[in-house]
């Protein structure tokens, strides 16, 4: 076969044709390179000290510009001075700003936070924080959905528009969209807060649902299913499934039926994820010519 | 418009966005993560030296350049034996000891027969499964095409299964 040599590698990005994914699971080869992707994709390296790293190069470059000789004349001071000024005024406004990330759609998107907190964004997420006072402030204001690692320190709060999430240190998962609220915790504890309802979930427990009710996660879950490639879906209306699909391949998505879907679909491949919606559902697909427009029909 | 990364606001940015993925991917050639970030560091101190040639869209694949030929400049090759941090799990207690040991060799086999990947390969490999990267901002940061990053990752996966798959 022409892409026999990069056969792994699609299996990996997700790229590959359902001829070749059933040929990968008809010999068995499925079920050792998942073993292999989902083994190597929770490897780490230890943490790269960078704020240390930044002061150290601020300082050698200080250093590098003491030791150039240099004439020095009026001309030359005043410009440094209106430098020094200018740069310590866009100093101030940039650490005293809010700062935001934004993932765009069909994109995730990766921050640490000043306490080595880190926050991985889904598609089409914002997240906001205060820099300059996080130490004393520890407040994300989250509008989509997104994994949190959060380093041990005071209360850390994830604020949506559908209700908050404070905790200590721990993971969990938060997903606020027009049309779910729903929190996972994969370890320690978190205050979930939503309509004057207080409740506590602890690890592998998770709420999907307006009443809050708690249901156990599976013990190997320890990552919400979009951070391995794909959205999992467990008795949903079809339409907030497509918004989701929407959002992780920046499409639009036209269908006029809504049943109840319970299945997954893989990022990466549209094709493949249009196939897995629609095969179980009895739907046809068609996806327009520029990709950039999906109709589900009966 | 392109900002100036001169200015120590614009470097910041530069350094804390790409500084671990190019110590990392020093590491994956070396195999010595202080010389990693030794060199990570000349890496940003060249870039801030030739701060005004080089604006900011470009400074992610000036960087991997910089610190590539300073790789290949100082180092002389050894067998590199890598080590990685899994996420633990938690749960220890509830878990059978079995499930442990096995779980424990197979990283072990794991980290072993990476290590002994041909360094292309090597590197592609973990720069897509720990740093995340797409095979096409590898095939840019390396300049080589996509279809030559797939080829490696390929065998480098190929590899694996046949060492370690049916473990």
């Amino acid at each position: 076969m022409l892409n026999e040599e990069t056969l792994y590698a699609r299996f990996i990005s997700g790229e590959l044709s359902q001829k070749e994914i059933e040929s990968l699971k008809a010999n068995g080869d499925w079920d050792k390179l998942s073993k292999i992707a989902e083994f190597t994709g929770e490897l780490e390296l230890p943490s790269f000290d960078t704020k240390r790293g930044f002061d150290v190069l601020v300082e050698r470059k200080n250093e590098r510009t003491k030791s150039e000789p240099r004439v020095i004349n009026f001309k030359l001071w005043l410009g440094i001075a209106a430098c020094f000024l200018l740069f310590t005024t866009t100093w101030m406004w940039f650490s005293s700003s809010t700062t935001n990330v934004i993932s765009p759609y069909g994109q995730t998107a990766q921050l640490v936070l000043p306490d080595d907190s880190k926050v991985i964004l889904n598609a089409g997420s914002t997240v906001e924080y205060q820099k300059e006072s996080w130490d004393s402030n520890r407040k994300v204001l989250l509008d989509g959905e997104a994994f949190f690692k959060v380093s041990p320190g005071n209360s850390f709060e994830v604020e949506t528009a559908l209700g908050s999430v404070n905790v200590l240190g721990t993971e969990f998962n938060v997903k606020a969209r027009v049309e779910r609220f729903e929190v996972e915790c994969y370890e320690g504890k978190v205050q979930v807060n939503r309509n004057l309802e207080k409740l506590t979930l602890s690890s592998n427990e998770a709420i999907y649902d307006e009443n809050l009710n708690v249901v156990q996660i599976q013990e190997e879950t320890r990552q919400p299913s979009w951070m391995k490639g794909r959205s999992d879906f467990s008795n949903y209306p079809l339409l907030d499934v497509l918004r989701e699909l929407e959002r992780q391949y920046d499409i639009k998505v036209i269908c006029q039926e809504n049943p109840s879907f319970t299945g997954s679909f893989s990022h990466g491949n549209l094709k493949l994820a249009t196939e897995q919606i629609s095969k179980s559902l009895g739907l046809n697909v068609i996806i327009s010519k520029d990709r950039k427009e999906v109709q589900f029909t009966k | 418009m392109s900002e100036n990364i001169c200015e120590q606001v614009s470097f910041g940015k530069v350094y804390f966005k790409h500084a671990e993925h190019l110590r990392n991917f020093l590491y994956y050639k070396s195999g010595d993560l202080h010389l990693a970030e030794d060199i990570t560091q000349d890496a940003f101190s060249k870039l801030w030296e030739k701060c005004d040639e080089v604006v900011f869209s470009k400074a992610k694949s000036f960087l991997f350049t910089i610190a590539n030929n300073l790789f290949l400049n100082k180092v002389k090759r050894n067998k590199v034996s890598l080590k990685f941090i899994k996420q633990t799990n938690r749960n220890f207690d509830k878990k059978d000891p079995q499930y442990l040991m096995e779980e424990k060799e197979f990283k072990s086999r794991l980290e072993k027969v990476i290590s002994e990947l041909p360094e292309t390969q090597r590197e592609v490999f973990l720069m897509n499964r720990i740093d995340g990267m797409k095979y096409k901002e590898i095939a840019a940061l390396l300049g080589v095409s996509v279809k030559a990053i797939e080829k490696r990752m390929h065998k480098a996966l190929k590899v694996l299964k046949n060492e370690i798959g049916d473990v």
